[in-house]
């Protein structure tokens, strides 16, 4: 059977086989997506290819330890998005620090901004921001149970904690993200975030 | 795997009131539909990019149960064998700056470690040879650093004011050896007439690796002679190394030391961010 003819899983387990030529095909076959989602969140090609690389590098590693209960799509997917998430903490730390070197800011003039002037495909470059600002155990946590869907029973397993440590990454780092984000209530409240997404779709 | 948020949106939670969970909640469920694969988002990525990894999966030679580098492990490869590319785009990235910072990467020499320094480009009144960068022509442009082992980066940094004519020129040096896995620490040192602190850094950072020198210019008073500050001079050097990778922004160091190169006895607090050291043993 030819490498076309194979489906993602089967290409994975032949990868985990030791067939070389197997891994390559399933990074031909997702790149372009796997690319468009780590755009989405970084917002810079420099950032990107190194997410991207470092995306199909964990892939390979961890080969061996996927458990088939999601396609093998969704999982290069949410791995993406994990390394996406690093390289925007990065920058955002490196900013942090520039930012702070600066002299003469007016500290009179807000920062923060105007909720009138938050332009709706801001949001979600400001939702990146504030995911990867939380810690690697509140993120993960919040990744695999507000955003991929496990409970948090699953979660725990997966994180190898008491669900208790769960309970309390949620609901801190759920916190930490309203406190960060509040200034989107008004704007999401408006709908104008789902008219973006719509927008985007257009395009 | 059931979706919990599709569910929460058919709660028809009002973000403007909810509570904090209930809103980042929320959040989070638009934010991941905004990731959503769609079939027809596909984006191929820049042309070279997928063989880059294809090849760096293959020379990694491994099983797929085994380990292979992980990324802080592989940047500390890019570290240590591409330098060349990380002063390509350093250069590239500089004279990008150009039209908005007003530095600007004026000659590209190759610098040595200290013992073998002189290769670059020197003025008249050097003492350690080719420990001097020159600002004017002599230097070696960017297409030909490829040839070089080991780099010496010049910025050029404008006059801070009208009467200032002459521009300033700080003096970049990357050692030849391997960034710790956070990346290169940074020493700024005083340009002094002899250069002996200057040359008493780069054999530090030569020794022990890890951290690049830069010179903030002689014409730059303690006192603000030249119109710019010591401060501001960093700061203005700083900002253009930050944006690289390869420098680790939270270990910047400024070696005080006087024309001999001895430590000064009084010592002035940190200046933003960069921490003020009276040896060299103290950079880490």
């Amino acid at each position: 059977m030819f490498a076309d003819d194979k489906t993602d899983l089967q290409l994975l387990h032949d990868h985990v086989s030791g067939d070389d030529t197997a891994f390559p095909e399933i990074v031909r076959r997702t790149s372009g997506a796997t690319w468009a989602v780590i755009l989405k969140i970084t917002r810079n090609e420099e950032d990107a290819a190194d997410a991207f690389q470092e995306t199909y590098f964990s892939a390979h590693r961890a080969a061996k330890k996927f458990r088939g209960d999601s396609a093998v799509s969704t999982w290069i997917h949410r791995i993406a998005v994990n390394a996406a998430l690093a390289c925007v903490k990065k920058r955002q730390k490196n900013l942090t620090t520039v930012l702070a070197d600066i002299e003469d800011i007016d500290v009179q003039s807000s920062t923060a901004p105007r909720v009138d002037l938050v332009h709706p495909s801001d949001a979600h470059l400001d939702v990146s921001r504030s995911l990867a600002l939380l810690s690697h155990e509140q993120q993960q946590t919040i990744l695999l149970v507000d955003m991929y869907g496990y409970t948090q029973v699953d979660a725990a397993q997966i994180l190898g904690c008491a669900e208790g440590t769960i309970k309390s990454r949620l609901s801190r780092g759920r916190r930490a993200l309203a406190e960060d984000l509040k200034h989107l209530r008004p704007t999401i409240a408006a709908g104008k975030l789902e008219s973006f997404q719509e927008g985007t779709k257009d395009e | 795997m059931s979706d919990p948020f599709n569910a929460d949106r058919d709660k028809s939670v009002e973000p403007g009131t909810a509570s904090d969970e209930e809103f980042s909640q929320w959040l989070l469920a638009d934010y991941s539909a905004f990731l959503e694969p769609d079939s027809d988002e596909v984006i191929e990525p820049p042309e070279g990019l997928v063989q880059l990894v294809l090849e760096q999966l293959g020379s990694a030679k491994v099983s797929p149960g085994d380990d292979i580098p992980s990324f802080t492990e592989r940047r500390q490869e890019k570290a240590r064998a591409p330098r060349l590319w990380k002063v390509m785009a350093l250069a590239a990235s500089s004279l990008l700056v150009v039209g908005v910072g007003g530095l600007v990467v004026q000659t590209l020499g190759e610098a040595g470690t200290p013992d073998n320094m002189d290769v670059a480009t020197g003025q008249s009144d050097e003492v350690v040879p080719g420990l001097r960068g020159d600002a004017g022509t002599d230097g070696l442009d960017g297409t030909q650093v490829g040839e070089l082992p080991d780099r010496l980066l010049t910025l050029k940094i404008p006059a801070a004011d009208s009467e200032e004519t002459q521009n300033q020129v700080s003096r970049i040096w990357i050692p030849d050896s391997a960034a710790t896995s956070t990346g290169y620490s940074v020493v700024f040192v005083l340009e002094t007439p002899n250069g002996t602190a200057e040359a008493q850094a780069r054999a530090s950072c030569s020794a022990t690796g890890g951290c690049v020198v830069a010179t903030i210019p002689a014409s730059t008073g303690v006192d603000g002679v030249s119109g710019r500050s010591v401060a501001a001079s960093i700061k203005l050097i700083f900002n253009q190394l930050a944006d690289f990778e390869a420098i680790n922004v939270d270990s910047a160091y400024l070696w005080w030391v006087d024309s001999l190169g001895v430590n000064v006895a009084e010592m002035q607090t940190d200046i933003g961010g960069i921490k003020i050291i009276r040896s060299l043993e103290d950079v880490r």
